[in-house]
């Protein structure tokens, strides 16, 4: 795979549809018509809570769960619709890194096996080369040599993830999803992979698509960032329109919510009650029994995502919101 | 209600060196006191310690007194007395903290009866008060399911209308909105501050989060390695912290203001509960660290009744 100049798509999701059937229930529909492109070496925020559909988005991009409809390219070649595989993925240039760094890693090998493993499927090298290869990722990632010969157990979860991602490199991938990859960590190890990150991203051209429900791991090395609820993309932008001047009622929300240290939480907008089931909708804009601007067209009729100042955004609202919000005196 | 911790140690006999300690503190009544720090820490060892809630495995040394009560000294059964009149808990996991074949409404009326005379109907209207002061929406049908029929936070709440339904005075909230989505964890938060204030609780809210503790508490004992390296107001912490763990932990914490900056983290690792080096424990991953650092350090009072485990104190002043 060539790497790709800046300012071209990495990665273009085009009209995604993940549907789970469920016994004795409809189905749910995961992911609702979503449409994201990456542009190369980008990193790419997807955010949302649970049941948002980020994961899910993730896994259909990585050939792990077949999307029911759309299309998915990679550098403007599009890959297998419908039964695509994660080997096809992998051989498109997409790996994944989990959240569980120790259930991800198989725990009867040693590193070195685990990491060469891609080389031996990917590009049938063989023998003493694997450890080899190994070990100059290793060194790329920030590890000693002497971890080659370790088993997953005797590795922290900081250094377990370190492995993780040094798999995923040793299949020379152009896109990295990074499914949570960071939240199960400590403040001060989290800190360390997302700098391991960033540097990675540099060194060999990587676009990343970052999910998370992590807003602190967002603000540092995003540039992009996509909010899913109940899946449904509702903005969606450069990280700075979308962070520091949320537009949308749910991510004013859910940027609001996040504690920080050094200022109080500024709730311009608080979600009401809980999310709805995922397997039945609302129907109209899906957030609209916890928005405090509901109006009757949002019960009804389901927001387009348009442009708005900066990003897109998915709200019949949105203008209204916005003179009042603004007037009301952020603070 | 005032809480005081002397000496407190936790040990099991598989360490020589105690898992957690001496950890000394005093929570004032009404106060919400925030514990923090990483996995490993001892902050939920400690929070556990104050009830006895500890495994059986652990030990306990030291003094706990509650409202001059010395609770170390009680038998179980004295035990079962205070906790749920005077002390209650919140966990992280709700869902596994309630029984899952009672209804919540009987759990609810479970504690109610231990605590008070009401019965009957009295008992019931009591229930569907707490669940209604919890901020459970149709409370008359809700009692009636069961915790897995509740999401998270609702569970949660449940759990809080437990612990006012026992009148206990001092809450240990442990973790209790780790498991939750960022808006329900603005809702529990705000609820339970809410709820103190309103029944003048005194809290301890244990959390890995700084920014929540931050932003709830009004006084912040730190934790590494087993020990309280650093305790004062939330402000003083926040701002002007003295111990270099508290600060490396301010600096590695995001504040919202800065996209694109990368924040440092703290090289190294902590170490292993029990097999604590020598001297200051934070020395081997601290970027102040030298020859003095190696002589067991004290937890000293400085100034504004803050105290700071560093034997730098006095030369750095506020490190930054």
């Amino acid at each position: 795979m060539t790497s790709q100049a800046h300012g071209s798509i990495a990665l273009s999701v085009d009209d995604l549809v993940v549907r789970f059937k469920r016994p004795r229930a409809s189905d749910v529909q995961a992911i609702s018509n979503v449409s994201i492109s990456l542009p190369a070496q980008s990193t790419l925020a997807l955010i949302g809570e649970s049941g948002s559909g980020k994961s899910t988005f993730a896994r259909a991009v990585c050939g792990l769960v077949p999307s029911t409809t759309g299309r998915v390219q990679v550098a403007g070649v599009e890959l297998q619709q419908g039964g695509m595989t994660a080997r096809d993925a992998g051989a498109a240039g997409i790996q994944m890194v989990v959240q569980d760094s120790g259930g991800a890693l198989n725990p009867r090998w040693p590193i070195w096996r685990i990491i060469s493993e891609p080389y031996r499927l990917m590009q049938k090298r063989r023998g003493t080369e694997l450890r080899t290869l190994a070990a100059k990722i290793l060194d790329d990632i920030g590890l000693p040599a002497e971890f080659l010969d370790r088993y997953p157990h005797q590795l922290s979860g900081g250094q377990r993830q370190r492995v993780n991602i040094a798999r995923a490199l040793a299949a020379e991938p152009t896109i990295i999803a990074l499914d949570e990859a960071v939240s199960a960590l400590d403040l001060s190890v989290r800190n360390e992979i997302l700098g391991l990150l960033s540097r990675l991203k540099q060194s060999r051209e990587l676009t990343y698509l970052f999910i998370t429900h992590d807003m602190g791991a967002v603000v540092q090395i995003a540039t992009h960032v996509a909010v899913l609820y109940l899946g449904k993309l509702v903005e969606n932008g450069p990280v700075r329109e979308v962070v520091q001047q949320p537009k949308h009622p749910y991510t004013r929300a859910l940027v609001g919510a996040v504690p920080t240290i050094g200022k109080p939480r500024a709730a311009t907008v608080v979600a009401q009650g809980e999310a709805d089931d995922a397997g039945a909708p609302p129907p109209g804009c899906r957030f609209h029994r916890r928005c405090p601007f509901v109006a009757d067209v949002c019960r009804t009729t389901v927001p387009e995502l348009t442009a708005y100042s900066g990003r897109q955004v998915a709200c019949h609202r949105i203008q209204e919101i916005d003179d009042l919000l603004s007037e009301g005196g952020r603070t | 209600m005032v809480l005081k911790l002397e000496g407190v140690c936790i040990s099991t006999k598989y360490a020589a060196q105690h898992l957690v300690g001496p950890i000394s503190f005093e929570v004032k009544a009404g106060e919400i006191f925030g514990i923090v720090g990483e996995s490993g820490s001892g902050k939920t060892l400690t929070g556990l310690a104050i009830p006895r809630l500890l495994p059986r495995q652990l030990s306990i040394s030291g003094q706990i007194a509650l409202d001059g009560q010395e609770l170390t000294v009680l038998t179980e059964h004295e035990m079962r007395q205070v906790r749920g009149r005077l002390v209650t808990v919140i966990f992280q996991e709700p869902a596994s903290a309630l029984n899952p074949v009672f209804t919540v409404g009987e759990q609810i009326e479970a504690v109610v009866r231990a605590n008070t005379q009401l019965r009957g109907q009295a008992l019931k209207d009591r229930m569907l008060e707490l669940l209604r002061r919890v901020g459970i929406p149709d409370p008359e049908q809700r009692s009636r399911a069961y915790p897995h029929q509740f999401s998270g936070g609702m569970c949660q709440r449940v759990m809080i209308a437990m612990a006012l339904a026992s009148g206990a005075r001092l809450l240990i909230a442990d973790e209790p909105t780790t498991a939750l989505d960022v808006t329900i964890q603005a809702q529990i938060v705000d609820l339970l501050l809410k709820l103190a204030a309103e029944e003048n609780l005194t809290v301890i809210f244990v959390s890995h989060d700084l920014g929540l503790i931050a932003e709830t508490c009004d006084r912040i004992a730190v934790f590494y390695a087993g020990q309280v390296v650093e305790v004062g107001t939330a402000a003083d912490i926040i701002y002007r912290p003295r111990h270099p763990y508290t600060a490396a932990l301010v600096g590695a914490t995001p504040d919202m203001s800065e996209v694109g900056v990368l924040l440092q983290g703290i090289p190294g690792q902590p170490p292993l509960a029990g097999r604590w080096p020598e001297g200051c424990r934070f020395r081997n991953r601290c970027p102040h660290a030298h020859d003095r650092c190696v002589e067991p350090q004290a937890l000293r009072e400085v100034d504004n009744g803050r105290g700071v485990r560093c034997v730098l104190v006095d030369d750095v002043g506020v490190i930054q």
